[in-house]
């Protein structure tokens, strides 16, 4: 009896470790970057607002460059504005508020107030949420034009996104000027590279070419992911192409938040076609 | 002891602020990825029974995972690493030390065996944790390479937890086990 009880003060241990791990790992293989997202933003709801002194004190040293950038865009943009005024030459103020015609892309802004890149899944935190109009889905973009992630999941104030550097990340890549379009995916290793996949054997390829985006229902199309590294055949007679970032993750500071106007009626059509398509 | 109680408790809440706001923004590289807060359960009491290992692990993993947003491989670790810690001290101390008790510190134990022993723990964490954050057998090699850099880098910062911890105080646990 003395042994009987022995053996069971000795299994009880074992047994609630194997309760609780089980338990965890359950929870842990039901998990989406969805579920990861909601947990990140709730613990944010408490420790936002912490994170964006830190990230306001951080600001201040890369004001300098921020400028630049800034300019930089902004004569870009003015170039841009002259060359379609000279072509269309259609009043400025009608411009200003186009009536009855609605942009395709929506840009608004955002602070990064939390961003790492040294995990399998990483995650971005901004300082905006549903209260200024943020939503799941929107595309994540440099104030330079590159790829930087999408929104995952909203609170309040704050949302997360996930990131390029993030395993569950996928997109649709091209290479420039081409026609020929892949899936766009990190493999966990460099924080500066990721893969663009599945391209077919008859494209060219050379280092240093452009990858941009496709067409996607969260990124607008033509947007700058990354330059080629080099090019390497893989079994199945698909490229796979190792793509040098043009984004610096580990400086990311202010970010253009893009929601694509049409997603809803663009998702809507899409789900029409697959329902067709099944009966 | 409700001193000590309270000592762990603020500890505790050290390490997890640190982990969040410190180390977890340090951003190193991709193969070093510090998982201090697992000096709590390196420095807990030898004579902790091990359901309070178990319960203290799960406490520390589930806040980790809610904090981090990793959805339970930090529980996963933690709940290992805790309920394993009794091996790790019996291969670095003779049973009979272990059975007086007290906080393993290097005073207690020496710098060399409690260096091999906090080793020995926190491998053992980084090893659950990178495993099964990679979840993938194809790039082993960069995941092994995640586990050792990692466990060597955390291992030092355990050291200077523990200096955080016991400070002054280390001599003074190891008179009153006695």
């Amino acid at each position: 009896m003395r042994k009987l009880i022995l053996f069971f003060k000795k299994i009880y241990v074992l047994l609630l470790f194997i309760v609780l791990e089980s338990l965890a790992l359950h929870f842990y293989a039901g998990s989406t970057s969805y579920t990861k997202a909601k947990l990140l933003g709730a613990s944010n709801a408490v420790v936002g607002s912490i994170y964006k002194q830190f990230a306001d004190i951080g600001d201040y040293f890369g004001l300098r460059h921020e400028n630049d950038v800034l300019l930089e865009e902004l004569t870009r943009l003015r170039n841009e504005f002259e060359v379609y005024r000279a072509t269309h030459r259609t009043p400025v103020d009608s411009l200003a508020s186009p009536e009855g015609e609605v942009a395709e892309y929506i840009y608004s802004t955002a602070y990064v107030i939390n961003n790492s890149i040294t995990r399998q899944e990483n995650y971005i935190m901004l300082d905006k949420g549903r209260r200024d109009g943020v939503e799941p889905n929107m595309a994540l973009v440099t104030p330079e034009g590159t790829i930087v992630g999408y929104v995952l999941s909203c609170r309040n104030k704050f949302s997360v996104a996930i990131s390029v550097l993030n395993t569950n990340f996928r997109t649709v890549g091209k290479i420039k000027g081409k026609e020929s379009f892949g899936s766009i995916y990190w493999d966990g290793r460099d924080h500066s590279y990721v893969t663009l996949s599945e391209i077919p054997k008859y494209t060219e390829i050379q280092p240093g070419d452009t990858i941009v985006t496709g067409y996607s229902s969260i990124f607008p199309p033509n947007l700058e992911i990354g330059r080629v590294e080099s090019s390497q055949m893989n079994p199945t007679g698909y490229y796979d192409v190792k793509v040098k970032l043009t984004t610096r993750m580990s400086g990311l500071k202010r970010v253009f938040l893009v929601r694509y106007a049409d997603a809803v009626e663009r998702m809507l059509l899409e789900e029409e076609v697959l329902k067709s398509e099944n009966n | 002891m409700v001193n000590r109680i309270i000592e762990y408790a603020v500890f505790f809440v050290t390490l997890v602020l640190l982990q969040l706001f410190l180390f977890n923004n340090l951003n190193l590289s991709v193969y070093v990825n510090p998982l201090v807060y697992v000096a709590f359960i390196v420095l807990l009491p030898m004579e902790t029974p091990p359901v309070a290992m178990l319960l203290l692990g799960l406490l520390l993993g589930v806040n980790m995972d809610l904090v981090m947003g990793t959805a339970g491989i930090n529980t996963i670790a933690t709940l290992f690493t805790a309920y394993t810690r009794p091996v790790a001290l019996r291969m670095v101390l003779a049973k009979d030390d272990i059975r007086d008790g007290g906080i393993p510190s290097p005073v207690r134990m020496g710098r060399g065996k409690f260096i091999r022993y906090a080793g020995i723990v926190v491998f053992l964490q980084c090893f659950v944790f990178f495993t099964f954050e990679s979840l993938t057998w194809s790039y082993y090699y960069l995941t092994l390479l995640r586990i050792v850099l990692s466990t060597i880098v955390t291992t030092i910062l355990v050291w200077f937890s523990q200096m955080l911890f016991l400070g002054n105080y280390g001599r003074g646990y190891k008179s009153n086990d006695r």
